[in-house]
């Protein structure tokens, strides 16, 4: 048997002698110890940031929802506006204005109303 | 797998990985909590078949640390370059007890051996060997944790068999 060959036996036969003996050492660490260690991974679990889903839905769907419904809103605004306006015509929503920007009496309003009034009596 | 159940079954070998590279079982129980946190905080939210090379990333680069921070302190107290404690590597446990004291007394005895043996490896390939042999990481997943090359992998593991196989001769039958 070659000196090379003879030494890649020996040495395949030290890996599971050593790891056996490791894996020993870890299944039989003192109750003090794995207190401890069971102790460190309460705190780190306790510690640790939100789940896959929940952070994806914070970085992502939250911003993203919360955009879409501004501009629905904004939408909505804008239409419920022009939807709720006056259907008053034009000619009636100009006298309005005209009215209300005259500051004007209403008695003499009320005058000029009994005057057409009267002319139109006469003329028919 | 929730990342509770991970790291339940991860600790212990975590924590004998990090007592192999300290010779310290206080050192080696805050690397470990170290690396417990920093994978809870930072990558919980990864999934969960990423979380074992991220862990061993995290615990192999805490180790290096650990490395670091002593080369320090040697330097800045020179005289106590031997601080770390040997009395750490002897093993106890349960399962040793309470078995028959001479079967016991020498199955201790080749734990610390093998112990030794793996404690006087440069570190570089006690990592290899650890990451390779136990950890049964392939040679490109040790490469990626260890930050080298997979060629540099396998000149470390063979280098450690090799000296595993002299340190060990006649201790391992």
């Amino acid at each position: 048997m070659s000196e090379t060959k003879k030494n890649a036996e020996q040495q395949s036969d030290v890996v599971p002698k050593v790891t056996h003996a490791l894996d020993q050492q870890a299944d039989n660490l003192r109750s003090e110890i794995t207190d401890k260690l069971d102790a460190s991974r309460f705190r780190a679990t306790a510690e640790q940031g939100p789940a896959p889903l929940t952070g994806n839905l914070l970085r992502w769907w939250v911003p993203a929802t919360g955009s879409f419904a501004v501009i629905i809103f904004a939408f909505l605004v804008v239409n419920t506006v022009d939807l709720s306006a006056p259907s008053v015509p034009n000619d009636e929503q100009e006298m309005l204005l005209e009215f209300v920007l005259t500051n004007s009496d209403l008695e003499l309003m009320e005058e000029d109303l009994e005057f057409y009034l009267w002319l139109a009596e006469q003329e028919s | 797998m929730t990342l509770n159940q991970f790291l339940k079954d991860a600790q212990n070998r975590a924590f004998i990985t990090a007592r192999l590279a300290t010779g310290n079982e206080a050192d080696a129980l805050d690397i470990v909590q170290d690396s417990m946190m920093k994978l809870a905080k930072s990558y919980s939210d990864k999934k969960s078949e990423d979380w074992p090379a991220l862990f061993q990333r995290i615990l192999q680069n805490s180790i290096k640390d650990w490395y670091r921070k002593q080369k320090v302190r040697r330097i800045l107290w020179w005289w106590q370059q031997d601080d770390v404690s040997e009395e750490s590597l002897t093993v106890e446990t349960d399962l040793l007890i309470s078995e028959r004291p001479e079967q016991c007394h020498q199955n201790q005895q080749t734990l610390n051996s093998i112990n030794k043996a793996l404690r006087q490896l440069p570190f570089r390939q006690q990592q290899a060997f650890i990451l390779r042999a136990w950890w049964e990481y392939s040679t490109e997943e040790t490469a990626e944790i260890m930050d080298c090359s997979t060629s540099s992998v396998k000149t470390h593991y063979s280098r450690a068999n090799k000296a595993l196989q002299t340190y060990l001769r006649g201790i391992i039958r």
